[in-house]
């Protein structure tokens, strides 16, 4: 049954990530998309670069964003044994945003003049500024876990840290330029299409790294669900678990949201959409599950954005939540049917 | 979080307001032949009706044809009040202490010779007009915060005669209704023309008594704009042209019809989507961009930032900009709008854009012209 189940999602990751190649706002006909991909020079060198500059690593970026943000989310509702936690609920990808916002809107010194083009060395200081961002809300959500015993009450204060980074965030927008403000809102939106070929290696680098970590995680991630004590019993560092898992979500949430923007609702509803295709708790299947729907999903979304044509784009972040928040209104209402909500 | 959501998009729906310039096209000019004491020649927006005693100027909707966005009745201040007028809001003219929300309308209030009339203005810090800035700080006006949420105290404190707004579709202002402030909407960005936009100053120029220095003004653009249109009749070759570029996924492209579409069909270029029906501007994905203007001969882009974008550090932002023929002709313009007052100028005397457009499109047509606005991109 399972391994059907993985069938299922590789087949159709597999699909979806053709479809990104071959569909798109220009319309490139079956064939010459396929004669490209095989290293033909296509009809139009217009359309070469169109599959091989943007298609492409728009599709990779999605597909490894999704498989980010979904691990992120699920590991986070395993450390803090809450189904409704998640690096936007959390106030993480606030944080990122917030030093993001931070170095896009300040850096380039002088008041009303404002670098928003970004150089290679300004991607990187972005990418540190997000780290820097996720990294310190995380830190604090944990501090305060080690104070508060209930899970409700520590997703709350996630809530609140969330709600100061975004009233940062507004006031720097208050003091920023138009044009400032305006290529912040646009990153805002989210949009897969912001990592180039060139960048691309840079990219997927910092997410491996993050991904394997995660997946180095799958043994003591199944002992935190019998909770921290019998974890520690099972003679699991405990602490030390808790930092590795501290680095890697704050690199996945951070790399994904420097690039792409805040993307909402993936890190919080696929691994419950994992959770139910499986009906487990158990990461040594869960993990590479929510991974490859995390991809899955994320594709999916790419797909719609680009699906009106030449009448223009949709902004990715007004179709994930679409998608995502039924997925937990349905583990909601059905949560004492569901085996793995208790 | 997903209030924050709510707000980008919100926000991003304004940004595309303020990028769009409009959607109707026919003109309104004022249908009854004994009222053509006041002709409207461009805009299509404001039509204005002379009584005995008073005039009342119509302003379109712009955002829904079928309405009106308001009716003002204009009486002289020394003048009785007719006994008789009909529905609108009185205004008595001139005025004579005003808050202006916009820095465009504060460059307007300057030509018309009505400086010492503005009081207040709204978002000081993105104004860039020399007499307000000095104003500012010698406290002769002050800032009453945001455009679309004015310090409602400040401004009742102040207590203007009328407030020039620039209304984003229905949204905004409420608090200001409330204060029974006659507002002045200037909805000249919604004009589809270069020439209709530039009118609106005609329309400003009613409620300071200013007719004959506005329509003096007003005819001095047309003349200039005609000429430098005039060039390019006898063109031959139009240059195909891409402008702007993408933020974020979306690249938004000005229409057609759209005010930008008008200005370079009068520059003799051939826009790459001279053929779009829309009036306004819409986000396209990259790709879309590339697929029809990847071949275009020049490519114009505005920015506003500290330091000069070149060759290089486009390419650096986003590398398939570099497969645009454009960059690889070292056809690319550029406008940094931090350092030109390009916003301040354009709408009032789209001349000077039109003549830097001749320029960059058929040099030989303007030889002795210097760049106002744009530069040749540098390689750095």
């Amino acid at each position: 049954m399972k391994y059907r189940i993985w069938g299922g999602i590789v087949l159709l990751l597999v699909l979806l990530f053709a479809a990104n190649l071959f569909l798109g706002s220009a319309r490139i006909p079956f064939r010459a998309v396929l004669g490209i991909l095989v290293g033909e020079e296509g009809e139009k060198t217009a359309w070469t670069y169109i599959v091989w500059q943007t298609r492409f690593p728009q599709a990779v970026t999605a597909l490894f964003s999704g498989a980010s943000l979904a691990v992120a989310g699920l590991m986070l509702q395993t450390v803090f044994a809450n189904p409704l936690a998640g690096p936007s609920i959390l106030g993480i990808d606030s944080g990122a945003s917030l030093g993001v916002a931070l170095v896009m809107l300040l850096c380039g010194g002088t008041v009303g003049a404002v670098t928003v083009g970004l150089t290679f060395s300004g991607y990187v200081a972005v990418v540190v500024g997000a780290f820097a961002g996720a990294a310190l809300i995380l830190g604090l959500i944990i501090f305060f876990s080690t104070l508060i015993r209930s899970n409700v009450m520590l997703l709350i204060i996630g809530m609140m840290m969330g709600y100061i980074a975004s009233s940062a965030i507004s006031l720097l927008n208050f003091f920023a330029t138009a044009e400032g403000v305006f290529s912040y809102t646009m990153w805002g939106m989210g949009d897969f299409s912001g990592v180039s070929a060139g960048q691309l290696p840079f990219f997927c680098g910092i997410l491996s790294v993050g991904l394997l970590l995660a997946l180095l995680l799958m043994k003591p991630l199944n002992a935190l669900l019998l909770g921290e004590r019998y974890a520690g019993n099972l003679g699991i560092n405990v602490r030390r678990v808790r930092v590795v898992l501290l680095i890697s979500t704050g690199l996945l949430t951070a790399v994904t949201t420097a690039f792409c923007g805040p993307i909402a609702f993936i890190g919080l509803a696929v691994p419950h959409i994992a959770r139910l295709l499986l009906g487990t708790s158990n990461h040594n299947f869960l993990l590479p599950v929510t991974m490859l729907c995390g991809a899955v999903i994320a594709l999916l979304c790419n797909l719609i954005s680009v699906l009106p044509g030449s009448a223009g784009v949709i902004p990715l972040n007004a179709i994930t939540p679409v998608l995502g928040a039924p997925v937990i209104i349905y583990v909601i209402v059905n949560q004492r049917k569901i085996q793995y909500f208790h | 979080m997903i209030k924050l959501h709510i707000r980008f998009i919100l926000n991003l729906f304004i940004c595309v307001l303020l990028l769009a310039s409009c959607r109707q096209k026919e003109s309104a000019v004022s249908s009854k032949p004994e009222e053509k004491s006041f002709p409207v020649g461009y805009a299509t927006g404001f039509s204005v009706h002379r009584a005995a005693g008073y005039m009342v100027v119509e302003v379109r909707d712009p955002w829904d044809t079928t309405k009106m966005l308001q009716r003002y009745v204009l009486v002289p201040a020394e003048k009785e009040l007719p006994s008789e007028l009909p529905q609108g809001v009185l205004v008595r003219t001139p005025l004579k202490r005003v808050v202006a929300a916009t820095s465009v309308h504060c460059g307007w209030l300057d030509m018309l010779g009505v400086r010492e009339e503005l009081v207040g203005v709204c978002e000081s810090r993105y104004i860039d007009v020399p007499f307000v800035k000095q104003g500012l700080e010698v406290g002769q006006m002050i800032d009453i915060g945001e455009a679309a949420a004015p310090d409602v105290e400040r401004l009742i404190e102040l207590a203007p005669d009328g407030m020039i707004t620039s209304p984003l579709s229905n949204a905004p202002y409420g608090r200001v209704e409330k204060t029974g402030i006659p507002q002045v909407k200037c909805v000249d960005y919604m004009e589809p023309t270069p020439l209709g936009r530039a009118e609106w100053i005609r329309f400003l120029a009613l409620f300071f008594d200013r007719e004959a220095l506005a329509d003096s003004l007003f005819a001095e653009t047309v003349k200039a704009y005609e000429e430098v249109k005039a060039l390019v009749r006898e063109v031959k070759e139009c240059p195909t042209v891409v402008m702007e570029m993408k933020y974020g996924g979306m690249w938004y492209v000005s229409g057609g019809q759209s005010y930008m579409g008008c200005l370079l069909r009068d520059a003799g270029a051939a826009y790459c989507w001279a053929d779009d029906a829309h009036a306004g501007s819409f986000p396209l994905s990259f790709e879309a961009v590339f697929e029809k203007g990847g071949e275009a001969d020049f490519w114009l882009i505005k920015y506003n930032r500290a330091e000069e974008l070149g060759y290089d550090g486009l390419r650096k932002e986003y590398a398939p900009y570099a497969n645009f023929e454009a960059w690889k002709k070292r056809h690319i313009f550029t406008c940094n709008t931090g350092v030109v007052s390009y916003y301040e100028e354009v709408p009032i005397r789209p001349d000077y854009l039109l003549k830097d457009f001749v320029k960059i499109f058929h040099p030989h047509l303007l030889p002795d012209y210097r760049l106002r606005y744009y530069r040749k991109m540098k390689e750095e």
